[in-house]
């Protein structure tokens, strides 16, 4: 879907991105996490095709980001951080001159900006001007606009900012439901356990570099392999014995809860439950294992200022000691 | 309809502003025509002084804010990332921004028809001028923003007062006609041996600058919305502007002395502090454009390319030609234009070549000056620094040693070939070595840090 090669970006004094590559699988909410100045927002940029790189390229399919940027705003959306509304404008007239400026045809205009408008629960405002509308509605309308166009690719830089808990909870409900309809995202933010809730994949920056890429637990890795939670409704002494025998890898028993891993999609999954349940087993709840995503990025930049032997601040946790972030980049 | 013309009408041309202009307008035409003696010519001349305050005061600035309004505003991102291409995006924005302004502007063109006894080329020249305003305060404000240390409100100021300008001279006012256009016009303007009446000459002029503001608008907005372009424009605009002005120094004028030559260095010379004040120095970009070169990757380079790159080696030829042509023939001849450019008090004993090189060095030596204020990290308006500096070494500092009495070191400070071809050459050569020492060492300053070699790289795919 995407692919980024070797992103090279620099500010004066500063290597904001050095040599950043990693692709992005379709259908995937990506969470672009990493402590201030680490280079998220540059990398939407220039992935968005906003910021010329100093070397490599971002590839949206076959379409070269920086070569034919009109062409790959076209199958693209993109919320920046701080972004603005015009005013002035209602939400309908919002949404149908972001419509005409990503070329639609007049004839499907209005259902595009209805439909919009009705993903984002914009439906019963669109006469209403976008200035009055509260912090929480603003944002469902920027990204309202973003996805006018049916963009297969959304990049949004930290979207949930400012929002109330309720707004974000269903800012989350939107981005589940926008990769449902079969989108692409990247999704920046500081709020890990927001991220949590939605993502499929982690992309964690650290100055600069690509620290950690991976498919988060639940969501189907290259080998097709997902990791799955099963509690019991009490202990069983051959828990182990009946996993393996319904083919679970990488098995992590602890009194009525087992971890483990299993290849396969949907029916697969229903057939492991069928065999778990054939051999006996109470089972009381069986669902695909998340881990805490806080943790795994806390622990990740740990190790990677262990590493460095450089201590510094994550989100407010301090790590090792010292308050510290480089430039916003 | 362009989307950014139509979301412009929106916000500006609104049911009671529509409504409010003509009535006010209307209020101030009577209000002349009673003050006036009930004159229609008296009409006629208010609404040609409304038509300029609306249009260089008022339009001008609207013309900046339709890009300063989506900085401020923040929407300047979002609209970068729609289909709209730089072409759409700068007539919707040129005349969708200043919609209302030309709303009202038209209405003072309709009134002067009405009441006006000018000529159509002279009348077709207020539009013209007015266009022209609107795109100069435009593309200053393109221009301006890659310079983060600029605020926004002395943006709009600069490209409010260049518009205003450029609007002023290209008005009949600027070149007189609104005056001619009463009398019988009774010379005709000689351009390279074409004669033309002014009217019409001034009207192609002016169609022709409207024109290139209109591409350079286009152009600027090319290298926002990232659109990869080659950088010919500035190149052919420059040899537009000195084959224009060339083009005025008739036989006569070449009888006297007067080479198309000496008009060309001027300008030549204007357009390079153009360009090295207009464009963006940025480090960084000096980086990726050098690297760009060295790794062979011409497209990336082109885009990176500065501005006043193809503007030095034209100025530079055009300099040396002149030097070298002067040594040829009398240099007598072409004494008393640079006696009065430069106060040059003898050019019999001038070698023409050392004062051509001196020159070129000066301008070399501005380069760098801009270069080094502009790669401090704590310069807060470098290119206004920079033009006090020059004022001051051009202007000041040989005012005061003209009192004084002059030697060798007037080389220091202008092209000074009195004193001999050596120092004429050595003073500014000198400087340029000092300075480009400077500026090399405060750019290699601003280089990434390299980053502790140890930091892990994941793996590109997920896994």
């Amino acid at each position: 879907m995407i692919r980024v090669e070797d992103l090279v970006f620099d500010y004066p004094g500063f290597r904001a991105l050095d040599g950043v590559s990693f692709s992005v699988e379709p259908h995937s909410i990506t969470a672009l996490v990493g402590p201030n100045g680490a280079g998220k927002t540059t990398l939407l940029n220039c992935m968005a095709g906003l910021a010329l790189p100093a070397a490599g390229r971002v590839l949206l399919d076959d379409i070269d980001v920086h070569r034919v940027p009109r062409e790959a705003h076209a199958h693209m959306g993109y919320l920046a951080d701080f972004f603005g509304l015009y005013a002035e404008l209602t939400v309908r007239r919002c949404l149908d001159y972001r419509a005409r400026a990503q070329g639609i045809a007049s004839e499907g205009r209005a259902a595009a900006v209805q439909l919009a408008a009705e993903r984002l629960g914009l439906a019963d405002r669109l006469e209403q001007r976008a200035g009055e509308l509260s912090r929480g509605l603003r944002q469902r309308l920027a990204i309202a606009q973003a996805i006018v166009h049916e963009p297969a690719v959304i990049l949004l830089d930290e979207p949930a900012s400012g929002l109330d808990p309720e707004a974000r909870f269903g800012l989350a409900a939107v981005l589940r439901a926008l990769r449902d309809e079969g989108m692409t995202l990247v999704v920046s933010s500081h709020i890990l356990a927001e991220l949590d809730d939605y993502s499929t994949h982690l992309l964690v920056l650290e100055q600069g570099r690509v620290l950690e890429h991976r498919a988060l637990d639940g969501a189907v890795a290259q080998d097709g392999a997902r990791r799955f939670e099963l509690i019991l409704a009490e202990p069983r002494g051959d828990l182990a014995a009946v996993l393996a025998a319904a083919g679970a890898d990488n098995v992590r028993i602890e009194g009525a809860t087992a971890h483990f891993d299993a290849i396969g999609g949907g029916a697969a999954q229903v057939a492991l439950l069928r065999r778990l349940i054939e051999a006996g087993l109470p089972v009381a709840s069986f669902a695909a294992a998340r881990s805490d995503l806080q943790d795994a990025y806390l622990t990740l930049l740990k190790d990677s200022r262990v590493r460095l032997q450089e201590p510094a601040a994550v989100n407010g946790t301090t790590i090792r000691g010292r308050e510290g972030a480089g430039p916003r980049a | 309809m362009n989307p950014e013309f139509l979301r412009n009408l929106w916000i500006e041309m609104t049911l009671p502003r529509l409504i409010a202009a003509p009535l006010v307008l209307g209020a101030l035409f009577l209000l002349a025509w009673y003050v006036g003696g009930k004159d229609l010519g008296q009409v006629s001349r208010t609404a040609l002084w409304l038509y300029y305050i609306v249009m260089l005061l008022w339009g001008t600035r609207r013309a900046a804010a339709a890009l300063g309004d989506e900085l401020s505003n923040r929407t300047w991102d979002s609209q970068r990332m729609s289909a709209l291409g730089p072409w759409s995006m700068a007539w919707g924005k040129l005349f969708g921004a200043t919609s209302y302004v030309w709303y009202c502007a038209l209405i003072c063109l309709a009134v002067m028809a009405v009441g006006g006894d000018q000529a159509w080329q002279v009348f077709l020249l207020h539009p013209i001028a007015g266009a022209t305003a609107l795109a100069v305060s435009l593309l200053v404000m393109l221009l301006q923003r890659g310079r983060s240390r600029v605020s926004s409100r002395r943006s709009s100021l600069i490209a409010q007062g260049l518009g205003i300008v450029v609007g002023v001279l290209l008005s009949p006012a600027g070149p007189g006609l609104l005056d001619l256009g009463h009398i019988e016009v009774s010379f005709m303007i000689d351009w390279y041996g074409l004669e033309a009446r002014p009217n019409n000459f001034f009207l192609a002029a002016a169609a022709g600058f409207l024109a290139w503001a209109l591409f350079a608008v286009y152009r600027a907005l090319c290298a926002d919305l990232q659109k990869p372009v080659w950088p010919w424009a500035w190149t052919l605009f420059s040899i537009y502007v000195i084959a224009f002005f060339a083009g005025f120094t008739d036989a006569s004028a070449k009888a006297a002395g007067v080479d198309w030559l000496v008009v060309a260095v001027p300008i030549a010379a204007v357009l390079f502090y153009v360009a090295i004040f207009a464009d963006t120095k940025d480090s960084v970009r000096y980086r990726w454009f050098l690297l760009s070169l060295k790794s062979g990757d011409v497209a990336r380079a082109a885009r990176l390319m500065p501005l006043w790159l193809p503007s030095l080696p034209l100025m530079a030829g055009l300099v040396l030609a002149l030097g070298f042509r002067t040594d040829q023939t009398d240099p007598a001849r072409i004494q008393p234009l640079f006696h009065d450019l430069f106060r040059f008090a003898d050019i019999q004993i001038l070698p023409a070549t050392a004062w051509a090189v001196a020159a070129i060095l000066f301008a070399l030596r501005d380069l760098w000056i801009l270069l080094f204020l502009n790669f401090g990290k704590r310069a807060r308006s470098p290119d206004l620094a920079a033009f006090i500096y020059l004022a001051i070494l051009y202007w000041v500092i040989p005012a005061i040693l003209g009192f004084l009495g002059r030697g060798w070191i007037q080389a220091l400070f202008l092209p000074w070939p009195l004193e001999g071809p050596w120092i004429a050459i050595g003073a500014p050569l000198a400087e340029v070595a000092v300075l480009a020492l400077l500026t090399w060492r405060r750019w290699q300053a601003l280089a990434p840090r390299r980053l502790p070699p140890d930091l892990r790289k994941a793996q590109p795919q997920a896994a």
